[in-house]
């Protein structure tokens, strides 16, 4: 019992030094955050949809199919979005925009070829001046276009205000590989991620940034107390203290004859089948950064 | 018979303290008298009737405490041969007790208690200690597998060995309980004694301890020995073999032939622990300390020390998880 007191405590101080170490950090990487101050851009929506006109569209090729990106999330997926976006952008003092669109005009023509994207976010945010701390403030874009008639969707992240330095381009490009690893299976889960990310480049060192669901931490606590549990229930009556020499006289046995004769040695083989594979990766440049899915 | 204090006359019992008989109204040491009645089932101190259980050799009467030992079932036939003296006395059993139930998570609070040594009796178990010639022919295919790769293809070489032991094992003071309130498991746990401290038998041990004549003759209990022999003899055996994957055509001859058997009395403590209406018995080596026994379990403790366990993984958890995301 005394070793489990002291365990706990031991436990419990660690904790709370881990906790203290973080607010620390955290009070030392983005200051105090103060309240939203921005009375220009008011909109609380922070998930965006750009859709195309389809007559227009088909005007420039009939072919055309446009991406219903409405459904890619559901009601729910959008609201619990949404209030995870909101709690980032209180942890760091920053607007965060996921804008999901599906225009044929933001498709690239070579591997570098960002630009219209740049250019319709950097136009979007002086147009409506969003920004935490004030209008045209600290806002980053995640601009995901979904085309479906190439079947090559392109996104771009864009950082503004004093946290633009925070997100060079290399941090950029891993959140959009991140955010692109699933992003066709499960947009939210992957925008979710996004937000996290970015959120994590803010107010971390960068080191090691990770992180995982207090619904994590708590399964790991609640699988290690049961198994602790179990395992105290499961004790023994008692420990079995002889062994195969405690009566024997002078504890060893006398060994009359130990004979290992050789008889017989026969080898086979058989053929290993074998298998190959390979893979690939993308880029981007500007005050953003670019990516493809 | 009751030992009785030369000087004073109160009752003289064995003290494993010091080793020898003490007087437990003056505290002279060895300064004994046997006293005696014609009917070993009367107090010789008081001339109550002795109410003992069929197979009871010593006993405390009920009437006036004295430490009673009963002559005609120390003798022959039943007399011992050997005897281990007690070499924990209660106030240690209490302590080890005490240390035990430390140990012990989920044991009921109440498992410590001012009444411990009212529950703690002091017993000396039969037990029949067996010596063994045990023969061993042992012949078998040692196998042997090797494997490896070159190229795209994989080779097994399989090689077989003839293999052939002969051992002597000298066992020697082999036991078993011979009692039958004292469960076997219990007391196959509660080993081993060091049977360097043992003596011919001497009945001023048992005075001042409960004792039992044997509840079985060595005949009954050799299976039982000889089944826990076995398995030291495998054991014996696979430890002279080695570098095998494993073994074809075991052929194996095991001979044990008895050699003597010793009629013994062995120190063991009991502690009575009742909780939830079930009594509990936890055994102590009366020379080692070592303690077995199942512990109850406290459904309160349980959840309680499980939620707490939980409780402070999950602020572990996510204060290291707070300072990874910051790092």
């Amino acid at each position: 019992m005394a070793k489990f007191r002291k365990f706990i405590i031991i436990m419990l101080i660690i904790g709370a030094v881990f906790w203290g170490i973080s607010i620390a950090l955290r009070g030392v990487s983005v200051g105090t955050v103060s309240d939203r101050n921005n009375d220009v851009y008011t909109d609380e929506s922070r998930i965006l949809f750009i859709e195309a006109d389809a007559d227009e569209v088909r005007s420039i090729n009939p072919e055309y199919q446009l991406r219903d990106v409405s459904t890619l999330l559901s009601a729910t997926e959008k609201e619990e979005l949404q209030t995870y976006i909101e709690k980032c952008e209180a942890k760091i003092g920053c607007d965060i925009f996921l804008i999901i669109g599906n225009s044929p005009y933001f498709t690239k023509t070579n591997d570098n070829d960002f630009d219209k994207q740049a250019t319709w976010i950097e136009n979007w945010v002086k147009e409506n001046k969003p920004g935490w701390d004030q209008p045209d403030g600290n806002v980053v874009v995640y601009f995901d276009n979904w085309s479906a008639y190439s079947g090559d969707s392109h996104c771009y992240l864009y950082p503004f205000g004093k946290y633009a330095d925070k997100l060079p381009a290399h941090e950029r490009e891993s959140i959009i590989d991140s955010v692109n690893e699933d992003v066709n299976d499960d947009p939210a889960g992957a925008y979710k991620r996004m937000a996290r990310k970015v959120t994590l480049k803010m107010i971390g060192m960068g080191m090691i940034g990770a992180y995982w669901p207090i619904g994590i931490s708590i399964a790991i606590a609640l699988i290690i107390a049961i198994i602790f549990m179990i395992v105290q229930l499961c004790v023994n009556a008692g420990k079995v203290t002889v062994d195969k020499a405690t009566y024997v006289k002078g504890g060893k046995a006398k060994v009359k004859l130990s004979h290992d004769t050789f008889i017989s040695k026969h080898t086979t083989s058989r053929h290993i089948e074998r298998s190959s594979g390979g893979g690939g990766g993308g880029g981007g440049g500007h005050g953003g950064s670019g990516g493809s899915h | 018979m009751v030992y009785k204090c030369k000087g004073c006359g109160g009752n003289v019992v064995y003290s494993p303290k010091v080793g020898r008989m003490v007087c437990e109204s003056c505290g002279t040491e060895d300064n004994e008298e046997i006293l005696k009645t014609e009917d070993a089932f009367k107090c010789p101190s008081c001339g109550s009737s002795i109410e003992v259980g069929e197979y009871d050799s010593s006993c405390k009467c009920e009437a006036c405490g004295a430490p009673i030992i009963l002559d005609p079932r120390i003798e022959y036939p039943y007399g011992p041969d050997l005897a281990l003296p007690f070499m924990v006395d209660k106030y240690d059993a209490i302590e080890a007790l005490r240390a035990y139930a430390k140990d012990k998570l989920f044991i009921p609070g109440n498992f410590i208690n001012a009444h411990m040594e009212d529950k703690l009796e002091g017993i000396y178990v039969p037990f029949w200690l067996y010596d063994f010639d045990t023969d061993v022919h042992y012949n078998a295919i040692g196998v042997k597998i090797r494997t490896w790769t070159s190229g795209d293809t994989e080779y097994t070489e399989t090689s077989k060995y003839a293999v052939a032991r002969e051992l002597e094992i000298d066992y020697s003071g082999y036991p078993a309980d011979a009692s039958i309130k004292m469960p076997d498991d219990m007391m196959d746990l509660v080993e081993p004694y060091d049977y360097g401290r043992m003596g011919k038998f001497d009945s001023r041990l048992l005075s001042g301890f409960s004792a039992e004549r044997y509840n079985f003759d060595p005949n009954q209990l050799e299976p039982r020995v000889k089944a826990r022999m076995a398995k030291d003899t495998d054991a014996w055996i696979n430890s002279t073999i080695s570098g095998y994957n494993h073994m074809e055509g075991v052929q194996k001859h095991v001979n044990d032939q008895r050699k003597a058997t010793n009629f013994a009395l062995l120190p063991v403590w009991d502690y009575k622990y009742h909780y939830k209406g079930k009594e509990y018995h936890f055994y102590l080596n009366g020379q080692s300390g070592k303690i077995v026994g199942k512990s109850p379990v406290s459904p309160s403790r349980v959840v309680g020390l499980t939620a707490t366990l939980f409780a402070t993984l999950a602020i572990f958890i996510q204060g290291l998880e707070q300072l990874l995301e910051m790092l």
